[in-house]
């Protein structure tokens, strides 16, 4: 049965050889191998089938590129009624790459048989043939030994099993440990472009920077760029007067295709200025302090705390009609004197802002100010030339019979070098002072009774600082020699001491003694006003470059603080006589509000705080605020300015 | 109110519609009454009826800033008054005048001689049986000053009368800046730019002919040898409280054993008046002007000062110097603030930005805003209850009416 069996698929195959490739006869004389036999149906090659033709139609393709469509499949039931029935179903193999059921003939079975049973496969290869000795010994003599095998060869070595013991103590007690299994290897994937500073590699060498990456290549390093991207011809052409330095390295051009684009000629030399770049140019890294610019500022209170103090302008004292040069606020703090370059004099109410009195003196007034002493309502202007001692009218009768007295000049008098007359005023009854050259400041002693006047002059000259008394109605020049040309003068509030600015420095007098104390360094170029501190250890000096210093008397002759707040020129500077607050005023239309706290604690340095910019004047001929004053007793400043107004800020 | 329609040149005198004070619908009238004082009635505002330019004969139109106050609570007197109600106002030209706001409205009376500028005025008391009426007033100057006066104000005449004080009162060093007048119209209270505040007996000295009366009760007598004209008593001060340490601004009395009074150191106090005693005292911050008391039970602090917030403390609470109300709409200082005479909930505030604004206690916002000066209002009071009179530094008084109070 087996034979016709294999006749049968004999036949088979013959059939099949038909589109193959030879006849059955020649394919067993070439070559035994079944493989050849058959040629393949399917040409897709050696690939899952299962899986990837699981959906299709197709199992693949034959030779000429068909489709090679799958069988219908039988459903399991049909197959096994089929196999039950055919007898040599056991035989039969289904064949997946071709899709087609293969039955083996005798020959397969039997070669499968062998091959069970450990023998060759093919019946007609002997294994076990005859030795056959080729060589000839006879003359040749013998092997290198001809020893028997030592018994040591056949004994297991005492020496290994020592070894091994050792090592199994050792595993034992845990010292020698399996090693691990290998660890699958991570993809070593990693941005070719990316920063890597902060790479787990790089950190773990201490200061290793990394080389700079290249520039990544734009849209405009593209052989076909879009049209903004290449540069005109006149920008070709500016790129000429360029610095070499600063002209673009790379010209974006335009190609019609990828094939034509020219190797980059400055490759070789860019890499090597790269290099050059990386080994020349060591790479470190900057230490950068890292603080915050707000820890550096300087501790100030919150301006909330050091209220009150003046920031809003509600009143205005309007009336003159020209820049407003002066004002003075009276001790008792109900009038504000105003002297103005349209040639009056004003007396205002501050609590109303109406004038009160004009006086007509027809001069422009420089300076004006108040006798301090309550009971002696006189006012100090000065004119060009002239000091006028002007009676203000107030108090009660008895006040105005002593003031009248003390305003009456019996027998005009001069000095003796003509420096100073004294001489009575008819049309506003009072004194009128001439001086010998041009008055530029005056200041009351807080007793009320001494004036200090400064006349500008050449260096040297003993005239150019003068004290006046009023109830002797004489002058006095204290000083022999001024080492140069005086700005203004002012008592000290309390002690026998006088200052005197010059340009540049601060002169301090002893008044009883004659002397010099001290001389204070401003450091500014031009001194305009200075103002001393109610308690007369500290001084605050405001300067035409719009600096402002303060010195504290007992540190150093140095500023302790300079200021500087104004861009022009600083034309006032003062102190509150209560308040912890000092002001200055600037042709920059703006006075500043400062806070100043003085400690009675010599260790302790003076507080300054800037609290307010007060704007609201105008700027008339290129001034702005030519004076300011603060109230007696309240914290209100007032500012007189080039805009012929005087403005009141309360807090 | 009944409408009139009326046009007429500068310079004629003329004589009102009869019980025709306010007019609404009238463009403009113009009045030269024979002292020179011009009224003229701007009808652009529904609100604003009447209002005054003064210019005295002496002084032109230089110098003139009113300082007015007004005195309006006639309902206490008589009921003849009913209809006549007057306004005192004083001025900077030192006189003080008083208008009669009544049927004919002009001035009555110019309260002569004062050397400076009046700074405030009271009415004491008005009194009278029939036809005849008395006014009693005091006023306080910048001359350190204070004057009684007495006017008769019967008799409808041509001209103003021109009226002399009848007593003075020095003592102050310093300007006078406040005055005001006890309940029981005896005492009169003075606050000056010498810090002080003193007090004056009315009746005493009106008995006492002589002057140089030296009541019972006084503590420091500040005698001054002034001249003055004939028929002069001089008063002195019964008592002087210390306390202040700047200008007292604003006294009010509306107790008679308690004196509440504002200064420029910021302060209100309150006094007691038996004693003489400091009983409560509040710092602010700000320089005060002025001084009300008034809103429930009339315990309520109404102040303002040297910022535009207008300001109320409650005394009575304990423990606390924060105000309980605070209304600022002014733009300027704060120169007046009144309580209406009846309502516990409505005052009136004046301020330098030329407004006067009226306020309830329970909104936040000014009930209306009186836009009717064009320079600082320098003092605003209420007047028979539903107008509001305000004198300003334009020197014009104007009377705005029609303020219904619910």
């Amino acid at each position: 049965m087996a034979e016709e069996k294999h006749d049968e698929s004999l036949s088979d195959e013959a059939e099949w050889s038909d589109d193959g490739v030879s006849s059955e006869n020649e394919k067993v004389e070439e070559s035994d191998s079944s493989e050849d036999e058959v040629a393949p149906r399917n040409t897709v090659g050696d690939i899952p089938l299962v899986e990837w033709h699981k959906d299709e139609e197709h199992i693949g393709y034959d030779i000429k590129g068909k489709k090679l469509k799958k069988q219908p499949r039988k459903d399991k039931l049909a197959s096994f009624l089929e196999g039950a029935d055919d007898p040599k179903n056991w035989r039969k193999i289904y064949d997946e790459y071709n899709d087609e059921e293969v039955e083996l003939t005798r020959d397969d079975i039997r070669l499968i048989q062998r091959l069970i049973s450990g023998r060759t496969p093919h019946a007609e290869v002997n294994p076990y043939e005859d030795y056959v000795d080729w060589f000839e010994y006879e003359d040749k003599g013998h092997p290198l030994s001809n020893a028997p095998e030592p018994k040591r060869r056949f004994v297991p070595s005492k020496w290994e099993a020592k070894k091994v013991a050792a090592l199994v103590r050792k595993i034992r007690a845990g010292l020698i440990k399996a090693p691990d299994e290998p660890k699958e290897e991570e993809a070593n994937y990693y941005l070719l472009w990316g920063d890597d500073t902060n790479s787990a590699e790089n950190k773990k060498r201490i200061n290793y920077i990394p080389a700079p990456k290249l520039k990544l290549p734009g849209h405009e390093e593209s052989y076909n760029p879009s049209v903004e991207y290449i540069p005109t011809e006149e920008e070709i052409n500016s790129y000429q007067l360029m610095y070499e330095e600063d002209r673009p390295k790379f010209i974006p051009r335009r190609y019609l295709s990828l094939r034509s684009v020219p190797a980059y000629d400055k490759s070789v030399k860019e890499m090597f200025d790269r290099c050059l770049d990386q080994y020349l140019c060591p790479r470190t890294r900057k230490k950068r302090i890292n603080i915050d610019p707000e820890s550096l500022k300087p501790k100030l209170p919150s301006r909330k705390d050091l209220r009150p103090y003046p920031t809003t302008c509600y009143l205005e004292y309007l009336g003159h009609a020209g820049p407003v040069n002066c004002i003075s606020v009276d001790p008792s703090g109900q009038w504000l004197a105003s002297g103005s370059t349209d040639g009056t004099t004003r007396m205002w109410e501050i609590e109303t802002g109406r004038c009160l009195k004009v006086w007509e003196i027809g001069e422009a007034a420089r300076q004006i100010s108040w006798n301090p002493v309550a009971d002696r309502p006189i006012l100090a202007v000065v004119l060009e030339y002239d000091v006028l001692l002007l009676n203000s009218g107030m108090g009660d009768i008895d006040i105005q019979t002593k003031t009248k007295e003390l305003l009456h000049v019996s027998e005009p008098g001069a000095t003796e070098d003509a420096a100073v007359s004294w001489m009575q005023h008819e049309k506003h009854d009072g004194i009128r002072i001439k001086h010998f050259k041009a008055v530029s400041s005056i200041e009351w002693h807080s007793k009320g009774d001494y004036f200090t006047t400064v006349v500008p002059t050449f260096k040297r000259d003993s005239r150019a600082v003068l004290v006046h008394q009023l109830s002797k109605k004489n002058s006095d020049k204290p000083f022999r020699k001024l080492p140069g040309i005086p700005v203004t003068a002012v008592f000290h509030p309390s002690k026998k001491i006088f200052f005197v600015a010059t340009k540049r420095f601060v002169q301090v007098y002893d008044l009883s003694k004659g002397q010099r104390i001290k001389k204070l360094e401003t450091g500014v170029r031009e001194i305009s006003s200075i103002s001393v501190h109610p308690g007369g250890d500290n001084l605050i000096v405001g300067s035409k470059e719009g600096k402002m210093c303060w010195f504290d008397l007992d540190l150093s002759t140095r500023p302790y603080k300079t200021l500087k707040a104004h861009s022009k020129d600083i034309t006032r500077v003062t102190f509150h006589r209560t308040y912890p607050l000092f002001a200055s005023a600037s042709d920059d239309c703006t006075a500043y509000v400062f806070h100043s706290t003085v400690y009675s604690d010599l260790n302790q340095n003076p507080l300054i705080v800037p609290l307010e910019i007060l704007r609201g004047h105008k700027a008339e001929h290129g001034r702005g605020v030519l004076d300011c004053k603060y109230h007696p007793r309240q914290p209100w400043l007032f500012t007189a300015g080039a805009d012929s107004t005087i403005k009141l800020y309360c807090h | 109110m009944q409408e009139a329609n009326a046009r007429l040149g500068r310079g004629r005198i003329i004589q009102f519609l009869p019980r025709q004070l306010f007019i609404s619908s009238a463009r403009e009238i113009s009045i030269t009454n024979f002292a020179k004082s011009v009224c003229s009635i701007p009808a652009n505002a529904q609100k604003v009826l009447f209002a005054g330019s003064i210019r005295s004969p002496d002084k032109c139109s230089t110098s003139l800033v009113f300082k007015t106050l007004v005195f309006s609570e006639v309902k206490e007197f008589s009921p003849v008054l009913m209809t006549m109600l007057f306004i005192l106002t004083g001025c900077y030209d030192g006189l003080a005048r008083i208008w009669e706001g009544g049927e004919v409205s002009e001035c009555t009376h110019i309260l002569e001689g004062h050397n400076g500028a009046i700074t405030s005025a009271k009415f004491i008391e008005i009194g009278g049986v029939g036809t005849e009426m008395n006014f009693h007033v005091v006023t306080g100057s910048k001359d350190r000053l204070l004057r009684l006066w007495k006017c008769d104000a019967a008799e409808n005449r041509e001209n103003p009368i021109r009226v002399g004080a009848y007593k003075i009162f020095p003592g102050h060093t310093e300007a006078v800046q406040s005055v005001t007048v006890n309940s029981s119209r005896e005492m009169i209270c003075s606050g000056s730019w010498d810090c002080s505040i003193k007090l004056w007996d009315v009746k005493d000295s009106e008995e006492d002919g002589d002057g140089n009366t030296i009541s019972l009760k006084k503590r420091k007598v500040n005698c001054m040898t002034t001249e003055f004209e004939d028929a002069q008593s001089e008063g002195a001060a019964t008592s002087t409280l210390m306390g202040h340490t700047q200008c007292v601004s604003a006294v009010t009395w509306p107790d008679p054993d308690v004196l509440y009074s504002a200064s420029w150191d910021h302060s209100i106090r309150q006094w007691d008046i038996p004693s003489g005693k400091e009983t409560w005292t509040m710092v602010g911050g700000k320089a005060l002007n002025c001084l009300d008391i008034g809103g429930e039970s009339s315990s309520l602090v109404a102040a303002g000062g040297s910022d535009p917030v207008l300001r109320i403390w409650d005394p009575r609470k304990p423990g606390s110097l924060a105000p309980i109300f605070q209304f600022s709409s002014h733009a300027s200082w704060i120169s007046e603030c009144k309580w209406h005479p009846r309502s516990w909930f409505h005052l009136l505030s004046a301020s330098y930005d030329g407004k006067v604004m009226l306020w309830d206690l329970r909104t936040a916002w000014p009930l209306a805003i009186m836009d009717s000066h064009q320079d600082k209002v320098l003092c605003a009071d209420w007047w028979k209850g539903d107008s509001v009179v305000s004198g300003g530094a334009d020197s014009k008084l104007r009377i705005t009416s029609g303020i219904e109070i619910e």
